[in-house]
């Protein structure tokens, strides 16, 4: 019975990898259409630069947001200072914020006549003007505060985690907590760490709102001036194919420099870590190293928003402005539901057999660094295609046309979601996963749980948190979502993130301001409620 | 779960009933929600006629079309640019318009010769310039903006984008591949700063001194001229660049049936409404474009633009040479 519930999952797994898998497919397949010119066009004229540029973003913002995410991590886990536990949950805000408003806040208060710009001239006579911000250093600067949580989410669950003896034990051999922090703490995070870290460049490699606003030649921006400006949707195909397997590539070396170590370990947390009191300069100093982040990726830019939604205030009709709030948040809601049923069902198998199922999972996982329009095309062609074939029988066999049964509705967009974000749902699930002994599903099994309870009362309880930030994660990321949404919705569905948008490219950055804002406190209401799902976490445990 | 899949059957029910509805047309929009709205609402408030929306960039909507094929349930497409105009007519999306109005009423080089497809609206490229450090006969047509004298002192955005591109092939169009790529060689290295932003940031470019002359479409600095902070564009000056070639580089915003529409006879309503007066007005007056329909007046703030010289330019062009366009900006290196 055992057995083959378990050979059940292994199959589930690798079922729901598969429909996640077929778009993806898609895109790969555009590599055996025939060669033409736009592609010898491109390799001897600006693929280089588009290359160099995107590794080049990519490096930094690497490197930046590992620091911020794991030192802030780090920070609020093991010392105690004034307003560590507002700080704990601070830290995620600026995820609430689309990476593109971002940049639209910071060209405009460093730009000409902006508030900042003013105010430096008046003060300390710095035009930031000549700060060029519409440069590869502009792009690192919103990347590294936009997406940074990322990591520190990851990172502080992994701290939580680390069994507290680890620390105590090190303790007490007379090593200081900062060693601690690089010999122990950080190695065993590491699949954690990275894990965001990869989730980081995978996000700035398929972006186009920054660069395209900041006018750098990256090469997803290649990618769509393939397409929007030759016409040459195949040679698109052909360069999102060359993205993915760089992303694959360095994935592919992420697990086999993992393969050594095992990090599923201990959970028995029978006593708390207790943290670290500091002196006060230290308290002061740890206080201002997390409040940095949070002033940069979302005080200035929401303090922005907010003053300029005042402004384009009146532009809004409430009951359009309601109409768009209810279905942003209904998308993204069920979206993140079914990411995460999606995730839980993928990782579990991975668990159970992970020979099998990971290069399922793998793949599942890529569709997060397909740029969000290529990644529509995707969908929208084997969903047309479902569609055409429903159509032909039916007025085979009944002589009634149904037309385009799925696509244009809801069902299509929430799959593009799956196919982009599940990813995300599956770096968190699978992080809190990796931590569950082994030996706990055996000691369950020999005392006679079923497999559902095993799943119910360990699993699910033990990773309540990794599937909390799972949801929210994709929750966020499908509010912010931009290109699919547009290209795969209904008829007179909109977002907020679409309104915003249009209203920002047409320099309507007042008006844009009021549905931005709306999408942070929209953000801030699963947040709260995660954030109250793992404090009780604790009592859990 | 299972009320999750009750939840989502309603959802998809809820959807086809819409769907199911008869008065109404879907209309694909590359015109963003914002600046189409009001021009929708009017046609349904006249007519009882629904407009369903969907809006995305052009070659986005293209896919959509294509790959939807003879199921598709869009009537309009309606974009800016004749260039995506004219793709859409390549790509064979759109069906031949019977409609007499709109034969009278847009003139011929506004339209496609087998009429798929209808401007609405004209925009110029035109050039915003320092009062203080450009003197005026220091300008004359796009040509001379290759000009040594020139130099550290142009501001113009990405050729990513379809204005620039359009711009060019109105160049190949007047003077050939070769010279235009020569001409915009010497753009390039004229530029003050490397291209970013929008049309906008080139204007304040110059207001903030990072350059002398920026090249923009005409609505946004009206638009900007008629702001709260109108106060820090008034040493910018107005100028349309033509020389004894070439006029002004006039563009458009238009719109065809598809063809595979499902609402053609008010599809074809929706757009002899949008070249009728009051929605010339709209276009005019909230969006500071030029009409289309020639005897309309034009906005106040418009006029003070002064009069423009126009070229003879077929507009279908611009899409004819549009990729020759993109790649000769690739090889001059205009990012």
């Amino acid at each position: 019975m055992f057995r083959s519930l378990r050979d059940g999952w292994v199959l589930l797994a690798i079922i729901f990898s598969l429909i996640v898998i077929v778009p993806i497919f898609v895109i790969v397949s555009f590599v055996f259409t025939p060669q033409n010119d736009t592609w010898s066009h491109l390799t001897s004229t600006v693929l280089n630069s588009y290359i160099i540029n995107s590794i080049k973003i990519a490096i930094y913002v690497f490197f930046t947001t590992v620091i911020i995410g794991t030192v802030t991590a780090w920070i609020v886990s093991v010392y105690n200072f004034p307003f560590r536990k507002y700080f704990e949950w601070l830290l995620i805000l600026p995820l609430a914020i689309p990476s593109y408003a971002l940049c639209y806040v910071y060209a405009e208060i460093l730009g000409f006549n902006g508030y900042i710009n003013t105010l430096l001239i008046n003060v300390v006579s710095i035009n930031t003007n000549l700060l060029n911000f519409y440069s590869i250093k502009g792009a690192i600067f919103v990347f590294t505060f936009s997406l940074y949580p990322y990591v520190y989410i990851l990172a502080r669950q992994a701290f939580k985690d680390q069994s507290a003896s680890y620390l105590e034990i090190a303790q007490i051999s007379g090593y200081s907590l900062f060693s601690i922090f690089y010999k122990t703490s950080i190695p065993l995070a590491r699949p954690a760490i990275i894990g965001g870290a990869t989730l980081v460049i995978m996000e700035t490699l398929a972006d186009y709102g920054v660069a395209d606003y900041l006018g750098i030649d990256t090469f997803t921006k290649g990618i769509y001036r393939t397409w929007f400006n030759l016409g040459d949707i195949s040679s698109a195909g052909k360069l999102s194919f060359l993205l993915l397997l760089t992303v694959f590539i360095i994935i592919f070396i992420e697990k086999f420099f993992r393969r050594g170590a095992k990090y599923n370990k201990n959970i028995r947390r029978d006593k708390p870590f207790i943290r670290k009191n500091l002196n006060s300069f230290y308290s002061f100093l740890m206080f201002f190293i997390c409040l940095f982040p949070i002033i940069i990726g979302f005080i200035i830019p929401f303090i922005a928003l907010l003053s300029w939604s005042h402004i384009g205030f009146n532009y809004w009709d409430l009951n359009t402005f309601i109409k768009i709030i209810l279905s942003s948040f209904s998308l993204a809601f069920f979206a993140a539901f079914i990411c995460i049923i999606f995730a839980i069902i993928i990782v579990y198998g991975l668990r159970i057999n992970y020979k099998t199922v990971s290069p399922f999972a793998r793949l599942a996982s890529m569709g997060y660094s397909i740029p969000g329009a290529v990644a529509a095309i995707g969908i929208l062609i084997p969903v047309i295609w479902l569609d055409n074939l429903i159509d032909y029988v039916s007025v085979k066999f009944f002589g009634y046309s149904t037309g385009l049964l799925i696509s244009g509705t809801w069902a299509a967009l929430l799959f593009a979601y799956v196919v982009r974000f599940l990813a995300l749902s599956i770096q968190s699930v699978e992080n809190s996963f990796l931590r569950i002994s082994n030996s706990l599903d055996y000691a369950a099994k020999v005392l006679g749980s079923s497999g559902k309870d095993i799943i119910k009362n360990i699993h699910l309880k033990l990773n309540i948190g990794g599937i909390c930030f799972g949801v929210l994660i994709v929750f966020v990321d499908v509010l912010k979502e931009l290109p699919a949404t547009m290209i795969l919705r209904p008829y007179d569905l909109s977002t907020l993130a679409i309104r915003a948008h249009e209203l920002a490219m047409d320099e309507r950055l007042y008006d844009a301001s009021l549905p931005l804002v709306t999408i942070i406190i929209v953000c801030l209401l699963p947040l709260f409620i995660v954030n109250k799902v793992i404090l009780s976490d604790k009592r859990i445990n | 779960m299972k009320n999750f899949i009750k939840i989502i059957t309603l959802l998809l029910l809820v959807t086809f009933t819409f769907k199911a509805i008869s008065e109404e047309i879907n209309l694909y929009s590359a015109r963003k929600e914002h600046l189409i709205k009001p021009l929708t609402d009017k046609f349904t408030k006249k007519t009882g006629i629904k407009v369903n929306i969907i809006t995305a960039k052009a070659p986005q909507l293209h896919q959509r079309i294509i790959r939807e094929g003879k199921n598709s349930q869009a009537d309009v497409l309606l974009t800016t640019d004749a260039a995506n105009l004219w793709k859409a007519s390549n790509e064979n999306l759109f069906q031949g318009i019977n409609s007499n109005f709109l034969i009278n009423k847009v003139p011929e080089k506004y339209r496609d010769i087998n009429n798929e497809w209808f401007g609405l609206s004209l925009r110029a490229r035109i050039i915003v310039y320092s009062l203080d450090r450009v003197s005026l006969d220091e300008l004359r047509g796009y040509r001379y903006l290759s000009d040594p004298v020139f130099k550290n002192r142009i501001l113009i955005r990405s050729s990513s984008n379809i204005y620039n591109q359009s711009l060019i092939a109105h160049m190949i169009s007047k003077y050939g591949v070769d010279a235009t790529e020569v001409w915009a060689l010497g753009l390039v290295k004229n530029f003050s700063r490397e291209p970013a932003g929008g049309d906008r940031d080139q204007i304040k470019g110059v207001a903030a001194g990072e350059g002398d002359i920026a090249v923009v479409n005409s609505y946004y600095i009206a638009k900007m001229l008629n702001s709260d902070n109108k106060s820090l564009f008034d040493k910018l000056g107005i100028y349309f660049p033509s020389d004894e070639t070439m006029g002004v580089h006039l563009n458009i915003s238009g719109a065809g049936v598809l063809k595979h529409s499902p609402n053609s006879i008010n599809a074809i309503k929706f757009i002899e409404f949008l070249v009728s007066d009051e929605a010339q007005l709209i276009y005019a007056n909230t969006n500071y474009e030029y009409p289309v329909v020639s005897e309309m007046e034009i906005s106040y703030l418009l006029q003070s633009f002064g009069k423009y010289i126009e070229d003879n330019v077929i507009i279908s062009e611009y899409g004819r040479l549009g990729s020759e366009a993109i790649k000769l900006a690739d090889r001059v290196g205009w990012k």
